[in-house]
């Protein structure tokens, strides 16, 4: 799963995976900005057939938080 | 002041006279259309009353196929670069946007800092009354957007989409 999120990551902020560490997050990716931000939302989405709630949309900042809530949501 | 407005409406007006003197356009009442020479269109295409169709300054082109129709109250801003699939068609007050504030400049300045990312619509696409297709949105071909939906990202050919942010219709 990690590596679908990375892949989608960087393809979304159009930066390389290799840039997508486990520490990515909002205050360290220069390209995620609110725009952006939704974009990866329904990317993930698609990819995983999960809905995020508002809340959760608000909260998907960092790499980690989107695998946690991913795998909550019984993403595989 | 007055007539900094005056020169402003009459430069509005030339641009309308170019766009229908150039192309195959139905061009209704009130329309507006912004820098002309940056936008093209195709055959027998409709701007119905009120549309806003702002090209770009940027060096991208606005380019818009054949047979499309923008309903009414729709604005087309177009500078980070806009093309829209022959045989599209927009329902009333539809926005579709190429530009959006990038919200970690100070904001409080006289012109607003903006970012940009093209957008793309396929052909055969029914865009609903008011939705908003916003910046870096691709569309495939005869996709379905329903009406007030608010469109992000890259979708493939015939999806249906609805709400905020829209969702496939599965």
């Amino acid at each position: 799963m990690e590596d679908r999120v990375r892949r989608i990551m960087a393809s979304v902020f159009g930066v390389d995976m290799a840039q997508i560490g486990v520490e990515a997050s909002a205050q360290t990716v220069e390209q995620w900005d609110s725009l952006r931000h939704m974009n990866l939302v329904v990317a993930l989405e698609e990819e995983f057939g999960v809905r995020f709630t508002d809340q959760q949309i608000d909260e998907l900042l960092s790499f980690r938080l989107i695998v946690l809530t991913l795998k909550e949501l019984g993403a595989k | 002041m007055i007539l900094k407005n005056l020169r402003h409406r009459l430069r509005l007006l030339r641009q309308l006279w170019l766009l229908a003197w150039r192309y195959d356009v139905l061009v209704e009442k009130g329309v507006t259309v912004k820098y002309v020479d940056t936008v093209s269109f195709g055959r027998r295409c409709t701007l119905q009353s009120g549309v806003y169709v702002y090209g770009s300054r940027r060096g991208n082109r606005v380019q818009v196929g054949d047979f499309v129709a923008i309903g009414a109250g729709g604005m087309l801003l177009g500078e980070g670069g806009l093309s829209i699939g022959d045989y599209t068609h927009f329902g009333p007050r539809v926005v579709v946007t190429t530009q959006y504030g990038d919200a970690e400049s100070d904001m409080c300045q006289e012109e607003a800092v903006l970012k940009y990312a093209p957008v793309k619509l396929g052909r055969g696409c029914w865009i609903g009354a008011g939705a908003v297709i916003m910046p870096g949105t691709v569309l495939g071909e005869r996709c379905i957007v329903a009406p007030n939906s608010v469109v992000y990202g890259s979708w493939g050919d015939r999806t249906s989409l609805s709400g905020n942010p829209a969702r496939r219709q599965r």
